[in-house]
């Protein structure tokens, strides 16, 4: 759309030739963005005392002790942005588009809010 | 975890298995703080000796024995339902391992089923099933 001049973010424009236009991370590389290497498995470890595992039962998130299962086995999607869960090649996603508290694996037009 | 002031956070700040993991605001408690451990950086699994964490010895046979007067043990019978019967020497149904890998209680016999409480943990049947799907909920 167009609007009046007010000079915020979301006026500013970078033009960026398509010579110039940066790659993307590939496989294994680094997302400095998100901090994350892309299509790289990786286990998310709570900090408490038990060091339990981020897991997916069914479709909800628990923490539960490593059990070598792909339900704990996660991975960052360079195409998406999202982090998909490797038993389901589905994405997380906060349910009701953000709203809720919890979460869920859902397809990868899902968005992590 | 963080992105828009949300974080992943385990629910009511309880450290027990199974325990729901969901969104909130950040509150830099430890319920919201997480480790990204890759896959192929994380330590090997001891496939011997004791686990401490769970007390079993890795892969060393074991039997379930009641401490009901008679000492009966527990056997799978056709790798499903779990029942108390007599000990007898060498029955391989009434043997059991601790699996390192999955933390899973495996039947000796049949040693691609494991202990499992039925219906994902909302029965009082315990049975030895696929390991594909069987947890110690």
């Amino acid at each position: 759309m167009v609007a009046k001049k007010h000079g915020k973010v979301s006026q500013q424009w970078n033009v960026i030739y398509v010579d110039e236009y940066p790659e993307e991370p590939k496989k294994g590389e680094l997302n400095p963005d998100f901090g994350l290497y892309v299509e790289r498995d990786f286990h998310i470890v709570s900090q408490m005392s038990a060091n339990r595992y981020l897991d997916l039962i069914g479709n909800n998130f628990v923490i539960k002790s490593p059990n070598s299962r792909k339900s704990q086995i996660w991975y960052f999607d360079q195409r998406s942005y999202t982090i998909k869960s490797r038993i389901a090649n589905k994405s997380w996603d906060i349910i009701s588009s953000g709203k809720s508290t919890k979460m869920q694996i859902y397809t990868t037009n899902s968005g992590w809010f | 975890m963080y992105q828009n002031n949300k974080v992943l956070n385990v629910d009511g700040n309880k450290d027990l298995e199974g325990q729901a993991v969901k969104v909130a605001g950040r509150n830099n408690g430890k319920n919201q703080q997480w480790n990204v451990i890759y896959v192929d950086e994380s330590k090997k699994i001891a496939d011997k000796g004791l686990n401490v964490d769970f007390g079993f010895h890795v892969n060393r046979p074991f039997y379930m024995q009641s401490r009901l007067p008679l000492r009966r043990v527990i056997e799978s019978i056709g790798a499903n339902n779990m029942v108390i019967k007599r000990y007898t020497k060498g029955r391989l149904a009434q043997q059991f391992l601790f699996n390192p890998k999955d933390k899973t209680i495996r039947s000796q016999q049949w040693k691609n089923y494991a202990v499992e409480i039925q219906s994902n943990g909302g029965s009082t049947n315990v049975r030895c099933t696929s390991t594909i799907n069987s947890r110690w909920w």
